[in-house]
């Protein structure tokens, strides 16, 4: 079938297998690796985009169904070059070791920042449960994320971090 | 300014946060074919046929190999260690019982791989791969250790009597008189599960043959210099003709410490002419790689009446798994670690290792350590909780002091870093106000318990470990760091960058590494062992140093002063004390290239260890009505010498301690018992921490420099995966008076250790 998707602000236009996942037509036919695929369950996060700026799971969802619908990866996040806050918050704080639940660990972020822009620490956990890391513990991206938050706690008055 | 001792972020840090970097599954080749494995649903059985007739005649499958069909059209393949040590073997050696067969005729494990099949896209590999048809003829199968030993079990490996892998022992002083003279023997039997590495990134492999016969193969590997000889001898091709290229590698862990799908990608090279790319599915990924051996051992431990340990006695049990891999190297550590963290001058211990028709064992950050601090560290809160005494002072008391010989090596402990990260942590954490009693809700107990750990930096065993690193400066002044210390996602690349820049004398960005390809770099055995850090940082310590002394050698001669008076900086080298008569890099080595000169410095790395010292504690509550354990909040205090990046020791410090949380309370694989299929196969059952129920873990650095390591480093990675998960049992038992000894510490264990407790308090 033929899909119409604006990808990253760009209209793009495909005719793909009723059978393609999202995550495929980025990466295989568009070319956009960022997206990562940890588990094509549903339950790892790292092939998180946004849906109508809402996340959602490119590896359980269709092509088909992003049709007439705006998709956002994290190639699309920086600007001429400038990376998004979130982003940038990453590198600073050392929020990403092997990388590769990064991507939708940022978009995930990106989402639930737009929705809730001064969170407390333990909201920020929970908002990103659906990101596995295996990596740094949550530690430094539960700081990166309340960083861009304007609301940062400091450290000594944040309990136990649950 | 200096480099080391600053926190610049990751140099591959912004491509990570815009999803540039290229992982094994984002590499692409033209013509490249894909690869997927036909799996054994059969614990243990011959391979009697294969139908492929079906499989080929699926839309776009180009050729498929099997057990049956290997031997002929690829001959020459040699039975191959899975764990790459066949640079340490002798070369003339005979393989060893426990070596693994590529397509081999008989399958060891359920998931143990029959056939590969090669299409033009993964989706019809998948499809015609459940359309291969294979005969098996199953055998006995021994599922657990005790089949294993089982008076007429079937013999898993020809040389393998008795299924026995590896049997190592360890006696130490008079274990008979320590233990007749204890205030105090306690004694239980702990478990430990199969923990999987679990990295994001599922494993995979590229190959390609070029022209000229040579084979390219990109993969995560943790030791690309050992997988190129252990490539070289599976398939019968001298090391030169196969280049490994380690591309970004997203979490490794141990687990890509040993071939994985290297040699199918190679196999479907070689047989299609056409670049391969085996990728595994995470369900693949949980059974087809290896995991952390299972332990089942029983100890009794003495302590003397101040809570110090008179002396150990321990048995343990090993399930290697299907294949030999890094068994006998992790049952070494492991018995070793038993005495190696305080001052123990009796025991004796005993270790067998069983080769099972299960998944194979491995590689596992810790390395055999977790399962031997578990029983040490908690068997000792056990008995001071007998004795009254705290648990911190009587760890203080025999805790190892500088000048101490020490279990690792014939080698003193340097430093007072077990003293100081057992004092300056137990006050940052607030010890004493912890075991203290607390108030707490209905129904719930808090508690708070901790463990600590001397640990190693790098491998044990003396001549096994090498690093070797090449500084070449560019006629414009930059320089190029060779070095195959790959980076798992550690920071190691930013690190040794930090090292060599301060060797040198430049700043950190006239610094670029490459640390991937084998054809570039020279030898090192790999990153694992908290020794990527320590060893590799020695080696480029020393040839940044070199690099330096022959620019500036160079500059002398031209300049006609004394080296002993010039500095190097990044605006070029001058006379200390007179910029005017300065000379440019670009000008000073565009003189010395057009005059044939190069400036290179090459470093090796000693052959030499650090002791690294590490305490965590941690605080829960315990819910005695439904046995769920929540950890409130955990701190770790580590010596790591010298922290060369500080925020990347940290992040390293709580990924090793999380993972050890993890082993503590959720973590294992689960088998089938009857037909030994893995369970728990998928993020969906094997439970990984999340953010949301995950405690903050604090970092209290502790650095106390040793004289071997590069600026005083220590290896960093693994003390806080090693001590965990006792901290977390030590402190359910000091909230509940008891605590469950088989990993993971579920709710249900916790629940029934409570009941136990509790009838057991009755009928006293």
């Amino acid at each position: 079938m033929n899909v119409t998707i604006e990808v990253n602000g760009q209209l793009t236009s495909r005719a793909v297998p009723d059978d393609r996942f999202l995550c495929d037509l980025l990466r295989d036919d568009l070319g956009l690796i960022g997206t990562k695929v940890g588990c094509r369950e549903g339950v790892c996060g790292s092939c998180t985009v946004l849906l109508d700026e809402r996340p959602v799971r490119s590896c359980l969802l269709l092509a088909a169904q992003a049709d007439g619908r705006r998709v956002g990866t994290i190639e699309g996040l920086a600007t001429d070059g400038v990376l998004h806050p979130v982003q940038q918050a990453f590198v600073d704080h050392g929020a990403l070791q092997c990388g590769f639940c990064t991507s939708g660990m940022v978009m995930s972020a990106v989402a639930f920042l737009d929705d809730e822009p001064h969170p407390d620490r333990e909201q920020i956990s929970e908002a990103l449960a659906g990101n596995l890391c295996r990596c740094t513990g949550y530690v430094k991206v539960v700081e990166a994320v309340a960083s861009v938050a304007a609301t940062e706690q400091p450290a000594a008055s944040d309990g136990p971090g649950r | 300014m200096t480099a080391v001792g600053a926190s610049p972020p990751r140099l591959e840090a912004p491509a990570k946060a815009s999803g540039r970097a290229r992982y094994v599954a984002d590499l692409v080749q033209p013509g490249m074919l894909h690869g997927r494995l036909v799996r054994s649903p059969y614990p243990h059985a011959r391979v009697l046929a294969v139908d492929t007739a079906e499989a080929l005649a699926t839309p776009g499958v180009v050729t498929i190999v099997s057990s049956i069909d290997i031997a002929s059209r690829l001959p020459g393949l040699a039975p191959f260690d899975l764990a790459c040590g066949s640079m340490e073997r002798d070369p003339d050696a005979e393989p060893l019982p426990g070596d693994a067969t590529l397509l081999g005729s008989t399958v060891r494990y359920v998931g143990d791989p029959v056939a590969l099949v090669l299409a033009e896209s993964e989706a019809a590999a998948s499809r015609a791969a459940a359309l291969v048809n294979v005969d098996y003829e199953p055998l006995d199968a021994l599922l657990t250790p005790a089949d294993a030993q089982a008076e007429g079990a079937v013999l898993l490996h020809e040389g393998a009597v008795g299924n026995v892998a590896t049997r190592k022992t360890r006696r130490l002083g008079d274990p008979e008189r320590a233990f007749a003279d204890a205030a105090v023997v306690v004694e239980r039997t702990f478990v430990t599960s199969r923990q999987k590495q679990a990295q994001l990134e599922p494993t995979g492999a590229l190959a390609m043959v070029d022209s000229d016969g040579r084979i390219t193969v990109w993969t995560p590997h943790q030791a690309p210099h050992r997988a190129r000889y252990t490539l070289a001898r599976l398939f019968g091709i001298p090391a030169a003709r196969i280049r490994v290229i380690v591309p970004t590698v997203g979490g490794a862990f141990g687990k890509n410490d040993a071939l994985t799908a290297e040699p199918y990608a190679i196999c479907g090279a070689l047989l299609t002419g056409r670049p391969v790319r085996v990728g595994y599915t995470r369900q693949e990924d949980f059974v087809g790689t290896e995991a952390r051996h299972a332990t089942e051992t029983t100890m009794a431990m003495a302590l003397r009446s101040d809570g110090t340990i008179a002396g150990v006695r321990g048995r343990s049990i090993v399930d290697a798994g299907a294949y030999l891999s890094h068994s006998a190297a992790i049952t070494a550590v492991m018995l070793t670690h038993m005495v190696a963290s305080y001052r123990i001058e009796h025991a004796e211990l005993e270790a067998t290792c069983l080769f099972t028709n299960t998944p194979v064992n491995g590689a596992f950050r810790g390395y055999g350590g977790p399962q031997a601090s578990f029983p040490v560290e908690h068997l000792i809160d056990v008995g001071c909780a007998e004795l009254g005494v705290d648990p911190l002072q009587a760890r203080l008391r025999m805790r190892l002091r500088p000048g101490d010989p020490w279990g690792y090596r014939d080698q003193e402990i340097t430093g007072d870093g077990h003293r100081l990260c057992l004092e300056e942590g137990a006050k940052a954490f607030g010890w004493d106000r912890a075991r203290a009693p607390h108030p707490s809700a209905p129904g719930k107990v808090r508690g708070a318990g901790m463990a600590s750990t001397v640990w190693k930096s790098g491998i044990v065993g003396k001549g096994m470990d090498h690093s070797a690193a090449t500084a070449r400066m560019t006629p414009d002044g930059g320089v190029l760091l060779l070095t195959a210390a790959a980076d798992l996602g550690t920071g190691i690349r930013t690190t040794l960058a930090q090292i060599c820049a301060d060797a040198i004398g430049l700043p950190l960005d006239q610094i670029t590494v490459v640390d991937n390809d084998t054809d570039l770099t020279p030898y090192d055995t790999g990153a694992f062992a908290s020794r990527t850090l320590y060893r590799a940082g020695q080696a480029v310590e020393a040839a940044g140093s070199e690099l330096r002394d022959r620019v500036l050698a160079f500059a002398g001669s031209s300049l006609e002063i004394d080296v002993a008076d010039l500095v190097l900086t990044a605006a070029g080298v001058e006379p200390r004390g007179s910029p005017d008569r300065r000379i440019s890099l670009p000008k000073l080595l565009r003189d010395g290239y057009l005059a044939g000169h190069e400036f290179v410095g090459h470093g090796q790395a000693p052959q030499t260890t650090a002791p690294s010292f590490c305490a965590v504690f941690a605080e829960v509550v315990v819910d005695c009505d439904t046995g769920q354990v929540s950890v409130l909040r955990v701190l770790a205090a580590q010596d790591v010498g010298r922290a060369i990046n500080p925020a990347i020791v940290e992040g390293q410090i709580q990924g090793a301690v999380h993972q050890g949380i993890g082993l503590a309370l959720t973590e294992g694989l689960v088998l089938d018992p009857e037909t030994g299929t893995l369970l728990n196969g998928t993020y969906m059952d094997y439970r990984l921490l999340t953010s949301a129920d995950s405690p903050r873990i604090e970092v209290l650095l502790v650095e106390e420099p040793d004289p071997t390591g590069p600026s005083g480093a220590r290896g960093v990675g693994e003390p806080g995966i090693v001590v965990a998960a006792p901290a977390i049992a030590n402190a359910i038992l000091h909230a509940t008076g008891t605590a469950p000894t088989r990993l993971p510490l579920t709710p249900e264990r916790v629940l029934e250790a409570l009941r136990s407790d509790s009838s057991q308090s009755r009928g006293a």
